[in-house]
């Protein structure tokens, strides 16, 4: 019994040691990343001038019958980076697609600090995304991925049906404006100190906490205090920054 | 004379050979459009020759024995389809135990011996009951008819080297892959669908974009496209839990 | 006359055959002449520029500041130092260039141009004029943030225009991107008991996929006595393909119906 089970434990760690990290890199360093329906999607900034993918994959049996071919799919997009993405470049930008059908994949791309990014994700399996240090516009539209953004500044549109939306900013940007949306589930905010916006945070069923000093809207001198609605300004005011949880809660906090 | 003609006319039209481990079996066609088998167990390997009639070769083995009694193939004419569908009958092949020991050591033995054995058996750690099968169905079919070939468990090979007319041959495998040969040169719509697996392929045909909309992991991939010119015939290939290879000769 | 003038009127057709020719010569001579044409005449036929840096919020208030005071008509008058007068609209700056364009754009229409538009447009329609073009100017940008920004924006401009309202709807039902035809359907929520965008509303509940969009379709309409939105509200719950939550919101929107709400 106890040989079983140590068998057991060893096998476990050899398949985990088998996995391996495969590459892809583009030199590109400008334009918007666009990714369209890939899983489970961790998207880092650098200071570089190619846009690397990367994902562990299990190297289990290579299917030696597929040997010679390539792998295809509705879109009549091949496999060309190795990964079982379609990489293509239009009109300045870099679109990329899933191309294999597994529903397990999960991605790491490293992109160059000048580009933005465009993340669309509707199916019911994944569709998770992480973004990390982009000072781009950031878009990104879910049904079931929830959405993680940490040390990133905007300009942004964010939504998602199902998932929630966390938000770490390390400064606001002023350009453009700030838009992040979850219908079914929260959105969690933190801003630096000294980050100036025109906020206005909405929900309807929810409840919205904030540690932030906002200077409510008055009308005709009165302030409105109700808990579904926040309108006002941080900081003096600054750029046009919408918040908005139908059915969860609204988090904002101050770093 | 008489008597000769009518037997070498039954000969024609219905010959069945049982070796000792192979069964074949041959149907007449030139009365029939469409080709329709159907076949639960069995790898099926699939190629087309000038004939005017669809033969099967079942080679089967099961728990190491082969096994022609438990072939269940039955043929059915009608409106001009000729459908076969080929089973097995388990009733007629015993079943198998194997035994596992300290999860590496095998021991086997048919479910009879197992039963005068057991007492005196040391204690196992897992107990697997069924059967071992191994089976290969090699249908050679006529050219220009309209062909269906479904399989549940097995695989499909098919080898398909064009044909005069419009061809138009439908591939299922259920739990199998499916794997076509074809010429890159001849023109064919291609209706390619998997469910759980993937397509591969190294023929450059166009493929229908506006068909489906951006393919999500869970839903599979449906692929409608054209090889050369349009409406010149159809190829549709489905595995639904394995993957489809189209290659070119 | 002085050359921003002549400028002006030789894109409005508004010289003699010598005049033209005159100016013609000038444009082509000039250097400086022919960046003013060039830049007036951009302005004058809607420009699709590069990527904008958007403005501060500053630009907003005071622009419409000066609108309702008139400044820039005063200016016109005063005999103002030619160098406030040159434009140089070479500054990538946002706010100069759209803010002083578009006061230019006024005192082309105020003062020395005969545009057709000008029969009809009346103080306020200038006004919104101005207004139109530039929402119509920043919805060309290919920035999403900052289409939506402009949409935003618009939100604020209390008028009943049909033209300005309109350039919203159209956003809501053409624009390429999810999230700035959800930022217009929310901005014309403002506008849902004008007859005509109750329709595209009801057309845009058809034809959208978008999830977002759609909900905020759904829960607009179902807020409006006499929307007649209850048959496709029945549609989208009875439609095999409509996701869970596409029905979910249907339902609410029928209680709400039911509920006889009144408009957002």
């Amino acid at each position: 019994m106890k040989n079983t089970l140590l068998t057991l434990i060893v096998s476990l760690a050899l398949i985990s040691l088998q996995a391996q990290s495969k590459e892809h890199k583009i030199s590109k360093s400008s334009g918007t990343l666009v990714l369209a329906g890939l899983n489970d999607v961790t998207v880092e900034s650098y200071n570089g001038s190619e846009i690397i993918f990367a994902t562990d994959s299990y190297d289990e049996e290579v299917d030696e019958r597929a040997a010679g071919l390539k792998l295809v799919n509705s879109l009549g997009l091949n496999d060309n980076t190795g990964l079982g993405l379609a990489v293509q470049e239009e009109n300045g930008n870099v679109v990329v697609s899933q191309v294999s059908s597994t529903c397990d994949s999960e991605f790491k791309i490293k992109v160059p600090s000048g580009m933005s990014l465009e993340y669309e994700h509707t199916n019911n399996s994944g569709g998770d995304i992480k973004v990390i240090g982009l000072s781009k516009e950031v878009i990104i539209s879910t049904t079931y991925g929830d959405v993680e953004l940490r040390d990133i500044t905007g300009p942004m549109a964010v939504k998602s049906v199902y998932g929630s939306v966390e938000a770490e900013f390390s400064s606001v940007s002023q350009s453009g404006s700030i838009t992040i949306e979850s219908i079914y589930d929260l959105v969690d905010i933190t801003l630096p100190s000294n980050a100036s916006a025109d906020i206005s945070m909405r929900t309807p069923y929810g409840e919205i906490y904030s540690n932030v000093d906002i200077d409510v809207e008055k009308s005709e001198g009165m302030r409105r205090v109700s808990s579904k609605t926040i309108k006002g300004t941080i900081n003096g005011g600054g750029v046009d920054f919408k918040v908005k949880a139908s059915y969860d809660n609204i988090y904002l906090r101050k770093k | 004379m008489k008597y000769s003609i009518y037997t070498a006319l039954l000969l024609l039209f219905c010959t069945t050979i049982q070796a000792q481990d192979i069964y074949t079996k041959s149907y007449a066609t030139n009365d029939v459009e469409k080709v329709q088998l159907e076949f639960m167990w069995g790898d099926l390997n699939v190629t087309f020759a000038d004939v005017n009639q669809v033969e099967v070769t079942y080679n089967l083995t099961v728990n190491g024995k082969s096994v022609t009694d438990a072939i269940e193939l039955s043929d059915k004419k009608r409106k001009g389809v000729l459908k076969l569908e080929g089973d097995l009958d388990f009733d007629e092949i015993e079943e198998q135990i194997t035994l596992i020991y300290q999860g590496e050591k095998k021991v086997t033995m048919s479910k009879d011996e197992f039963n005068k054995r057991k007492s005196s058996l040391d204690k196992w750690d897992m107990m697997n009951t069924g059967y071992d099968f191994d089976g290969h169905i090699t249908v050679v079919l006529p050219k220009n008819k309209i062909v269906k070939l479904e399989t549940t468990y097995g695989d499909i090979e098919v080898a398909f080297d064009g044909s005069k007319g419009d061809h138009n041959l439908s591939v299922l495998s259920t739990y199998g892959h499916v794997d076509m040969t074809i010429p890159a040169s001849i023109s064919t719509d291609l209706d390619l669908s998997s469910s759980y697996g993937e397509i591969y392929t190294d023929i450059d045909f166009k493929v229908n974009p506006n068909y489906t909309k951006r393919q999500d992991c869970q839903f599979g991939d449906h692929i409608k496209a054209v090889l050369n010119t349009k409406d010149q015939g159809s190829i549709a290939l489905e595995a639904t839990y394995d993957n489809i290879y189209l290659r070119k000769i | 006359m002085d050359i921003e003038e002549r400028i002006i009127d030789y894109i409005n057709n508004e010289l003699s055959t010598e005049e033209r020719q005159e100016v013609r010569r000038l444009i082509e001579s000039d250097d400086m002449a022919k960046s003013l044409y060039e830049e007036y005449n951009d302005l004058m036929s809607g420009i699709q520029e590069e990527p904008l840096i958007t403005p501060d919020q500053e630009w907003a208030a005071s622009f419409s500041e000066s609108l309702k005071n008139r400044k820039v008509e005063q200016r016109i008058e005063e005999n103002e130092p030619k160098e406030t007068k040159v434009v140089h609209l070479q500054s990538r700056s946002f706010i100069t260039k759209i803010a002083v364009a578009a006061a230019i754009l006024i005192i082309g229409i105020l003062g020395y141009s005969n545009i057709n538009q000008s029969n009809q447009i009346d103080e306020v329609g200038e006004e919104v004029y101005a207004m139109r073009q530039l929402l119509e100017s920043n919805l060309n940008n290919s920035s999403v943030s900052s289409r939506i920004k402009a949409v935003r924006y618009s939100e604020d401009v209390d008028t009943q225009d049909e033209d300005f309202i309109r350039i919203l709807e159209k956003t809501m039902r053409e624009d390429e991107s999810a999230h700035v035809r959800l930022a217009a359907t929310e901005a014309l929520k403002k506008w849902a008991d004008v007859p005509f965008v109750q329709e595209s509303l009801l057309m845009a509940l058809q034809n959208e996929e978008d999830a977002h969009v759609k909900i905020l379709l759904i829960e607009t309409l179902s807020s409006i006595k006499d929307a007649n939105v209850g048959p496709h509200l029945d549609n989208l719950i009875n439609d095999v393909e409509s996701p869970q939550y596409i029905k979910d919101e249907a339902h609410k929107g029928i209680f709400r119906l039911d509920k006889n709400a009144k408009i957002l």
